[in-house]
């Protein structure tokens, strides 16, 4: 019971931290709590509905334009939302988000408010028996493309210059423009890659759970536990916060009580700040927020 | 005077209701070193801010070359050839020192490995420290990268804001050397500068800033000894 | 003789002018009867409201084939989003300012819990469209009804079909643990205490929005449980039916009518995974067959776009009732003589629900028993008794 709860835990924890990273991004970007983080995830899920169940594409092909199109929307919420908003102060920043994240919701709503949609299974199901721990396709699949877009996204910022860029633009915006790089252009891109990555965990779960409008809430919880967990604008703390609380979640479930798994995320949330408020891999250096 | 490389027409600029410089004009030559002086709080800051796009101008324009910058995003201020070294450095102090000098160059990257070097001959000591994170450095070293990475740019004005501020002695004579080498090597550049015997040992023309507009304006050689009266007239 | 001729005269004028305004009932005209509708038609649990598209079918049908008595019903609808607070406005708003004859509505027990109070105060007739809590119609209010089977009957029949297979002993059970699932888990385990003398084997939670139920299953697959039931909502359940056949958890599965099989078969995309699926059945007939397609073609008549689910049918053999009532209260229609005629309704076979509506002056349960269904090699199978496949 015990591996099979670890490795349950890793696949549900992959999705918290794909969210958790994005959410991570754009905060050490723009220093911005981003909310509407959520509905990325919950975007990513319906554009791809809509890209197989209206347009009639196959899964691949929907998956990635709708990356695609949520990139599109997070440079959009940045260029129409926030950038107008200048230096406004980070709490009218983050009221703004919650604006949207409701928007987002209601937007959906509008449309698919009656109906917890489906999606067309995609992947091959019969589960793998191996010594009696059991490994499902999507499990895999799930575990696999999140480490493959969490190693990408690490080796883009550490090892390109694009990337060296992105961390310097982070680090000091005005610093940047001081030597030619568009800052504005760079958190339009950083609202667009960290939509992209919510977008990529929505698209990752939603053949195995349902959409509907309000998906998104929960999953925000979840990766605010992973970030506070693995110390707040720590990028590689989201993912690690995230497999553990994934991890630590199935292992409450199946040891403790079923009752804990969804106040989990709450508990964590509470636990860190209290007792070591910078997280697992937090910088004692005061944090620019 | 030699032609005109940047000139600024009669600006304003406002930090919400205050008005931080009102009607102010001055021009730069080109291989011209202009030195701005004033007290805190006249304006000078404000002034390079307001020339490098980080404050929109009120009123009137800025002219590089005949063509407005005025209105321009920071990031196309620099592409137009005007780096400004700020007052706070403005460097990314989790980096290294030789990260840092490169991302000044991140708008010229055919010619990097040439400025780099260029860089390197100006300040020995920062090709020592090129892998030493940028936070470890002492002040003077950290004002060095500085320098080093707005001549990555390959400038064809470089503002100084107080390149001096803050620093001990020894390094305050290197950064004055600094300015002399570049100075003979034909740099534009306009510093702001308390301390006057350095900002005027290098400058050709002086201007005095006060209360967001200009006083006082001549060439340095004109002053003689003057510039200790001027000093008092100022600063104090 | 001149002045009698007079006043009957008078009074016979008299009685033309104020004859609609004081003997009619509020919301009844010679030519309409305007009947109020609420429901969730925005927002999470909007997915239930689709109940409300079958309930107006009904009304409409009924119009089209010339109204009752020569009147026709002039529905009004209102959105509660299943928020007792919009609940309440909506009802009060139905009330006073529509000034309905009567009610006929509700989805959410939350909601109609809410309301009670305002409806019992107006004295409207107020019929429920879904709502299933049984604390809705017990303790019995005279101008409720509740032709819906409610949590307590849905529970017993779960149980009581467990128990009928040969050797049930471990019983668990998952829920969620707001007060919906709260309402239809309590009663299933007073129920087998009670009847049976056993207690829950496992008594589990799941919440709402969970997109894992690892460690729930392998707490039954250790407990060896005999049966599961599952007080969840649809997708919840659709997941934990891919999970437990994940882990290969043949356990029988008992869901509560809230669950659709065809609708979870889709979400779980594996006919192999919905096998030991049993869901209570509120309908007569599989929704596939012809006697429930004719009702969901009559819901498409009137609203083309509406995909009709196993919900859609929901509140339309309450309607059929309310329907049935309004004829036989007579032309001088009061709300009075409606809720006399619908505690009078015996046995009222609407052909659509699972078992008939009887109200009585008494009790206003309306439905009692059911069944469980399965699907059977692809088909909706009805049965009362646990049969092996």
């Amino acid at each position: 019971m015990f591996v099979q709860l670890i490795l349950s835990g890793v696949a549900q924890g992959s999705i918290y931290a794909l969210v958790a990273l994005g959410m991570t991004a754009l905060f050490r970007a723009t220093t911005i709590v981003n909310f509407g983080h959520g509905e990325f995830f919950m975007g990513g899920a319906f554009v791809l509905y809509v890209m197989i169940n209206v347009v009639g594409l196959p899964f691949l092909p929907g998956a990635l334009l709708a990356i695609v199109v949520m990139f599109l929307v997070g440079m959009t919420i940045e260029r129409v939302l926030i950038r107008p908003m200048g230096l406004a102060p980070h709490i009218a920043l983050a009221m703004m988000t919650v604006a949207f994240s409701f928007l987002f919701r209601g937007i959906a709503r509008a449309f698919w408010g009656r109906e917890v949609l489906p999606m067309p299974a995609v992947f091959s199901f019969p589960p793998i028996d191996v010594a009696g721990v059991i490994i499902t396709t999507q499990d895999l699949l799930i575990t696999g493309m999140t480490l493959f877009f969490v190693v990408l996204f690490f080796i883009f910022f550490q090892r390109t210059n694009l990337g060296r860029i992105a961390q310097a633009a982070s680090a000091n915006p005005r610093g940047a423009s001081l030597v030619g790089i568009n800052v504005n252009l760079f958190h339009g891109t950083m609202w667009g890659v960290a939509a992209g990555l919510g977008a990529i965990a929505g698209i990752l779960v939603a053949p195995i759970t349902l959409l509907y409008p309000d998906m998104g809430a929960l999953i925000l919880i979840k990766a605010f536990a992973a970030m506070t967990l693995g110390g707040f604008g720590n990028l590689g703390g989201a993912v690690v916060g995230g497999l553990l609380i994934g991890i630590l979640e199935q292992l409450s479930g199946g040891y403790l009580s079923t009752a804990l798994i969804d106040i989990f995320a709450y508990l964590v949330i509470i636990a860190v700040l209290l007792i070591r408020p910078a997280g697992l891999f937090g910088i004692r250096e005061s944090q620019r927020v | 005077m030699a032609s005109s490389l940047l000139s600024v027409k009669s600006i304003s600029a406002r930090y919400g209701k205050v008005t931080a410089i009102e009607d102010l004009s001055l021009d730069v030559g080109e291989g011209e070193v202009i030195a701005l002086l004033g007290a805190n709080g006249s304006g000078k800051t404000t002034l390079l801010n307001t020339i490098s796009g980080f404050i929109a101008p009120s009123a009137s324009s800025i002219e590089l070359r005949g063509e407005v910058i005025s209105g321009e995003p920071p990031h196309r201020v620099f592409r137009a050839g005007v780096v400004q070294v700020s007052q706070m450095r403005d460097l990314f102090p989790a980096m290294t020192v030789l990260d840092n000098l490169e991302l000044g160059a991140v708008c010229h990257r055919a010619t990097l490995s040439r400025e780099l070097e260029k860089v390197f001959h100006y300040f020995p000591r920062l090709a020592e420290r090129r892998t030493q994170r940028v936070a470890t450095l002492s002040g003077g070293e950290q004002q060095m990268v500085a320098i080093g990475r707005a001549l990555m740019g390959r400038p064809r004005i470089l503002l100084l804001d107080e390149p001096s501020g803050g620093l001990a002695p020894r390094f305050v004579q290197e950064i004055a050397n600094i300015m002399n080498v570049l100075k003979a090597e034909g740099a534009t550049m306009l510093i702001v500068e308390q301390n006057i015997a350095m900002a005027l040992g290098a400058a050709d023309r002086f201007y005095v800033i006060r209360s967001g507009t200009i006083a006082r304006s001549g060439d340095v050689s004109e002053l003689g000894d003057d510039h200790k009266a001027l000093a008092r007239e100022f600063y104090l | 003789m001149f002045k009698t001729k007079y006043l009957a005269c008078m009074l016979g004028l008299g009685a033309m002018l104020a004859g609609p305004a004081f003997a009619q009932a509020p919301g009844v005209t010679d030519d309409s009867i305007k009947i109020g509708i609420f429901g969730p038609m925005t927002g999470s649990a909007a997915l239930f409201g689709k109940a409300v598209f079958g309930v107006e079918a009904v009304y409409k049908d009924v119009n089209d084939h010339g109204g009752i008595n020569g009147r026709k019903i002039d529905i009004v609808r209102e959105d509660t989003g299943c928020d007792p607070t919009r609940g309440t406005a909506a009802v009060k708003k139905l009330i006073s300012q529509s000034q309905v004859f009567a009610i006929n509505g509700g989805l959410c027990s939350g909601v109609v819990m809410a309301v009670k109070e305002e409806v019992a105060k107006a004295g409207v007739p107020f019929v429920i469209i879904g709502a299933a809590s049984s604390a809705i119609s017990d303790p019995m209010m005279p101008n409720l009804f509740h032709p819906v089977a409610t949590t307590s009957n849905v529970a017993k029949t779960m149980i009581d079909f467990a128990m009928t297979r040969e050797g049930t002993k471990k019983i668990a059970v998952v829920s969620h643990s707001d007060d919906w699932g709260k309402s239809n888990r309590d009663p299933a385990v007073d129920h087998l205490k009670e009847a049976y003398g056993l207690d829950p084997v496992l008594d589990l939670t799941m919440e709402r929005g969970s997109s894992d139920a690892t460690p729930q299953i392998l707490k039954i697959r250790n407990a060896d449980a005999d049966f599961v039931v599952l007080m969840m909502y649809p997708a919840e359940v659709a997941i934990f039916l891919r999970d437990a056949y994940k882990y290969g958890l043949k356990v029988p599965v008992l869901a509560p009518q809230s669950i659709s099989l065809k609708d979870t078969r889709e979400r779980v995309g594996n006919d192999a995974a919905v096998e030991n699926l049993y869901v209570f059945y509120p309908y007569a007939h599989p929704t596939d067959s012809p006697e429930m397609e004719k009702w969901g073609k009559l819901i498409n008549k009137y609203y083309p776009d509406e995909r009709v689910e196993s919900f859609s049918y929901l509140g339309m053999s309450g309607a059929l009732a309310v329907v049935e009532a309004l004829k036989a209260a007579g032309p001088d229609l009061t709300r009075q003589k409606f809720m006399d005629a619908l505690n009078d309704l015996r046995d009222f076979d609407s052909g659509i629900s699972s078992a008939p509506i009887t109200f009585t002056p008494e009790d206003h349960a309306g439905i009692k028993g059911g069944a469980m269904a399965t699907l059977d090699d692809g088909k909706v199978t009805v049965m009362k008794k646990w049969q092996d496949k």
